[in-house]
């Protein structure tokens, strides 16, 4: 599990997250799908929606 | 949450112990490790369409509720209520004053907060009305982590930067700090009525002496930490830490010239903080809950059993039979009249993140709600039922097809579900079960057609006394302003100096998870 720097933020201001909490001070999470295009989003705790985004992917590559 | 092992690339930053189970293993609740696809119940990650079939289980029986939603006539009493908060909330950024409450002491009628903000001091003489008398701000960038009380007049701060810092606030209005130790990766702190005690990163469990508080002088360190959040109160001379990456760790103190770091016990989570009570240690440990560990043995604590709060279990505090769970979407209480077996009273959704808890006399809690210091009462006489639902937005797969979502009681009182009703005629509503009872759960399963985008609520009603119609977004397909939208490409180097592309890990799925973005 790499673990990418981001110095500037440059990155991170691409996925700016509107309306997220205000502090942003909470991970955000997005989801790349397999075509490349975003299919999840959240900042919030909701371990099982994340879940069954991964599984939802991992299922159009047969796994 | 176990991704499977397929998931190519995950970008994540994140620390705490290893997962106990192997890769084709689930953590069941009680804390053993038992193999995918059957071998015990309890589980989390039943795929949501499974009807019990490979677990021998009886096939679940769905049941439609009726087409309402409306609150019941009669409800039980609301065994938990806030009392009384504070608010310094920030409702828009540069405005008001930002608290971020991580940790809480409660001392007399005050009680020390500490965190973005710096150091709150508040008179919580009136459960009713606690008020901000002073503020201690953290000089420069970052945040203090951790207080504790020495003395009237006297705490303990640590900044994972600047260090230890000893306080006069014995007026809140003009604080000031009186002894300083400047060194980074110091945050545990404990009292043991003669020395303060606090945890480096560096160096391990480190001895203070600040009888002249304006001139603390540390003492020789014993290593043997890795990545220490806090330590517990110390009782019979002993005290645990709560390593994020080793689990717990116990320490033997009734030598304090020559303390005993004992082997970790690891836990299914980040070990984030832990408290003591009738014999038995109980860890929050994020997302997995509050580990309930019994201290026959204190050198070598033992795990009994693993509690799912609902949320991402943040500290424990223990006083008067009661066990209280900050756990960020809110809080959660427990009776402990059998220690080893917390068994859940009520759970209340806070306004903000629940991050800090400290029990009170008289079965009541001060909680700290990022921005808010809220205090809490408990009706022990009462009961009621407490509705707590997996998600609050369930997704359901854009092609059409079904999710479940998980309803848990987690109050004393059997939770009787009413009625539905759904803004899509699209969307069939069905439950598993009427009547749950406390501490059990039903599934309530969501099947749609399909077709185009689906943006609509659910309303379920039932007999929770806090939250009798509940209302849950339902989404499927393209919505937002995110979705369906090409995920922009980067290129960035990881800790080794490897450069990794985006666009090079097209085919398969990617998870960015941002932390610290502040």
């Amino acid at each position: 599990m790499p673990i990418l720097l981001d110095p500037g933020g440059a990155t991170r201001r691409q996925y700016e997250m509107v309306n997220a909490f205000p502090t942003a001070a909470y991970p955000q999470q997005w989801l790349i799908g397999v075509d490349g295009t975003i299919v999840f989003f959240n900042n919030e705790l909701e371990h099982e929606a994340l879940t069954t985004a991964i599984e939802a992917e991992l299922a159009k590559m047969g796994r | 949450m176990r991704p499977r092992s397929a998931l190519p690339l995950l970008l994540l930053a994140a620390c705490g112990a290893p997962f106990p189970c192997a890769e084709d293993e689930l953590l069941r609740a009680d804390g053993l490790c038992v193999p995918r696809g059957g071998g015990g119940g309890g589980d989390d990650t039943q795929p949501p369409n499974d009807d019990t079939a490979d677990t021998g289980e009886p096939p679940i029986v769905w049941t439609t509720l009726p087409a309402t939603c409306e609150v019941p006539t009669s409800l039980p009493a609301d065994t938990l209520v806030q009392t009384g908060q504070d608010k310094r909330g920030q409702d828009k950024p540069g405005q008001g004053f930002f608290v971020e409450l991580i940790d809480l002491e409660l001392h007399g009628d005050r009680v020390y907060g500490v965190g973005q903000g710096g150091l709150m001091v508040y008179d919580v003489a009136d459960p009713t009305a606690p008020a901000l008398l002073g503020v201690n701000p953290s000089a420069g960038n970052g945040r203090y982590h951790r207080v504790e009380v020495i003395q009237d007049g006297l705490v303990a701060v640590t900044h994972r930067d600047r260090g230890l810092e000893l306080v006069d606030v014995s007026d809140p209005t003009a604080m000031k700090t009186l002894g300083v130790i400047s060194r980074a990766g110091i945050e545990g702190l404990a009292w043991d009525g003669d020395r303060l005690w606090l945890t480096d990163r560096a160096r391990g469990l480190v001895p203070i002496d600040v009888s002249d508080p304006t001139r603390p002088v540390e003492g020789a360190a014993t290593p043997g930490l890795s990545a220490p959040w806090e330590l517990s109160p110390i009782l019979n001379n002993w005290s645990y830490v709560s390593d994020n990456a080793l689990g717990v760790v116990p320490i033997d103190l009734n030598n304090p010239d020559a303390p005993v770091i004992h082997p970790a016990v690891a836990l299914p989570g980040a070990t984030q903080h832990v408290t003591v009570a009738d014999g038995h240690l109980y860890a929050a440990i994020g997302g997995a809950g509050v580990a309930v560990l019994s201290l026959t043995n204190p050198a070598a604590p033992s795990i009994v059993r693993i509690v799912p709060t609902g949320g991402s279990a943040a500290q424990v505090s223990a006083a008067d039979g009661l066990l209280w769970v900050a756990d960020h979407e809110g809080i959660v209480v427990y009776d402990l009249s059998d220690p080893a077996n917390p068994r859940p009273l009520a759970r209340e959704q806070t306004e903000q993140f629940a991050l800090a808890i400290r029990a009170a006399p008289g079965d009541r809690a001060w909680v700290g709600d990022w921005n808010i210091l809220s205090g809490w009462a408990l009706d022990r006489d009462g009961a009621a039922p407490s509705l707590d639902p997996s998600t609050d937005s369930p997704r359901l797969p854009a092609e059409g097809g079904e999710t479940s979502v998980r309803l848990t009681n987690r109050g004393d009182d059997t939770l009787t579900l009413s009625g539905a009703t759904v803004g899509d005629a699209r969307v069939t509503v069905e439950v598993s079960a009427t009547a749950i009872q406390p501490g059990e759960e039903a599934l309530l399963r969501l099947t749609w057609s399909g077709g185009e985008t689906l943006d609509t609520s659910l309303c379920l009603s039932s007999n929770d006394p806090d939250e009798p119609t509940l209302t849950l977004k339902l989404t499927a397909g393209v919505v937002g302003d995110y979705l369906g939208q090409a995920a922009p490409d980067f290129a960035l180097t990881d800790l080794n100096g490897d450069t990794h592309r985006l666009s090079e890990q097209l085919g398969a799925p990617v998870l960015l998870a941002y932390f610290a973005t502040w």
